[in-house]
């Protein structure tokens, strides 16, 4: 099965995690040990530090094809953000196909007033967002309001907790068909063939989280789970694959 | 040579005891596989040897209701399902009565007890005489166990481990969040378990437990039918440990257990 993991991170935090990964070889490591062949990458810098240095960071990426750069902004009304253009223009500049916003931790909110030109462009170029579902501050209330603000707007749910998601990402799946949840944390016994049931797998996306969370959890939750060997593969590498050549630039 | 996790990728790796479950659904989120018949159909596509639960009827309802529930469940399917006897010590008057009539049943092989969910410390006063029971007859207790204090954290189980130590411990969630607390009491204490639900997919995290506490000191459970067994099966078997430290974790540390436990009731 190849895998192709939407969220993986490298880089020093301020709080240890169990196992750390620091640097772009052990990121490789780990994604060989697991057999993923390739991975969305953001630094933990982008986070915990400062969006513009962890951007920053992934410069020593870009001769490493396995790593696909995202880009974390926040509000382009923020000195350290020369304007929406200016944001995509470094995404294209970066050959990042992919965004990134914790507006929660970076105070401020991913809505119209404070992010609608960013989020109009990311639009405009089908550019995947991912955002951590506890990057909302009301969460849940938050993301609808997002996506009734921007249906068409590609976003990637993270994070979005080990329980409890259904019936509230159901609806967003059935309304918004460019609204994605990543697997994390998609773990209730029975849930990923539910959904593949009800919605098809197209909004489904492999992603672990590493280094906070194992791949190999949803790996082999999703190696035996009762799905047809076309959905699997969707999930697995089919459906980011996809989005990511369907950005225009 | 074909490594575990291979072979559970390709279908059948080891046998697998699942020492955490429950049965039925929660108010919370649905579950597809709440029910008893889903369950034991998810234990075979999963390649489960056993589970043992404790249902949210128990937890969640009348207690007493959801023990004759769990007795159901195990006499259905006798060495496939086993049972906790679950007591909340919000009636304390039941206590004694119910764990009479379930702890010397073959399939009920340990107490069960939720702290945070019925608001009472784990050293509480109406926990005493469960304490007193399972320690006199060295039964299993599954005790949920979060964070570092509050009631059932690190620091309070410490303090139960130190004082009823004959009891098998299983801190249910290891002490999610205060982990270093969790595995030290089960380094400490010979009969302390760091039983694995949803402290299993933190990266790095059962690595930190086989060095510290020892694997044999570590039981898989997975709270199902809230989660997937499969995913716990994944974090051990993608972890950087030995087979023998995976075949202890998802088999035979929980077979020994129970063989103790079963032996004991026989008798």
């Amino acid at each position: 099965m190849k895998l192709f993991d939407c969220d993986v991170s490298y880089g020093r935090g301020c709080v240890a995690l169990p196992k750390e990964i620091e640097t772009p070889a052990c990121l490789l490591a780990e994604m060989d040990h697991c057999g993923i062949s390739e991975a969305l990458v953001w630094h933990r810098d982008a986070f915990e530090r400062d969006f513009a240095s962890g951007n920053c960071r992934l410069d020593e990426l870009r001769d490493t094809p396995r790593f696909h750069l995202t880009r974390t902004f926040v509000p382009a009304e923020s000195p350290e953000v020369p304007s929406a253009e200016g944001f995509i223009d470094a995404m294209r500049t970066a050959g990042a196909r992919a965004a990134r916003a914790f507006p929660a931790h970076h105070c401020f909110l991913l809505n119209r007033v404070a992010c609608g030109s960013i989020l109009e462009l990311l639009v405009a170029h089908s550019v995947p967002l991912l955002v951590p579902l506890n990057e909302f501050p009301r969460q849940w209330i938050d993301v609808y309001e997002l996506l009734e603000n921007f249906p068409t707007l590609t976003l990637i749910l993270t994070f979005t907790g080990p329980w409890g998601q259904d019936r509230y990402c159901r609806p967003l799946m059935r309304k918004y068909e460019r609204f994605y949840i990543a697997t994390h944390q998609l773990k209730t016994a029975g849930q990923l063939e539910g959904l593949v049931n009800d919605f098809g797998p197209h909004q489904i996306l492999f992603g672990s989280g590493l280094p906070r969370y194992y791949p190999g959890a949803f790996i082999m939750a999703l190696a035996r789970a009762d799905i047809p060997s076309a959905a699997r593969d969707a999930i697995a590498h089919g459906n980011i694959e996809r989005l990511l050549s369907e950005v225009t630039w | 040579m074909v490594t575990l996790r291979e072979r559970f990728l390709a279908g059948s790796g080891c046998p697998v005891i699942d020492t955490h479950c429950h049965l039925g659904p929660f108010c919370g989120f649905h579950m597809p596989e709440a029910s008893l018949e889903s369950m034991v159909a998810g234990m075979e596509r999963r390649g489960l040897e056993s589970i043992v639960l404790s249902p949210h009827s128990a937890l969640c309802g009348d207690t007493r209701e959801g023990n004759r529930e769990m007795l159901d469940a195990v006499e259905r399917y006798p060495g496939r399902v086993y049972g906790y006897c679950t007591l909340n010590p919000n009636f304390p008057e039941d206590i004694d009565g119910e764990m009479d009539a379930y702890l010397d049943h073959p399939g009920v092989v340990g107490i069960k007890i939720h702290p945070a969910m019925h608001a009472h410390p784990v050293d509480g006063p109406n926990y005493e005489p469960v304490w007193r029971r399972a320690n006199e007859r060295e039964l299993m207790l599954l005790c949920h166990t979060w964070g570092k204090s509050g009631g059932c954290g690190a620091i309070d189980m410490r303090s139960v481990a130190e004082k009823y130590p004959q009891v098998r411990l299983l801190l249910g969630h290891s002490c999610h969040g205060a982990w270093e607390g969790a595995i030290a009491i089960a380094r400490d204490f010979p009969n302390v378990y760091l039983e694995l639900t949803a402290s299993d997919y933190f990266y790095g995290m059962l690595e930190w437990m086989c060095r510290d506490a020892g694997s044999e000191k570590v039981v898989y459970g997975t709270d199902y039918p809230w989660f997937d067994p499969n995913s716990t099966i994944g974090c051990v078997t993608y972890a950087h440990i030995s087979e023998d430290d995976m075949q202890n974790i998802l088999y035979r540390n929980a077979r020994r257990l129970l063989d103790e436990q079963l032996a004991s009731t026989k008798d």
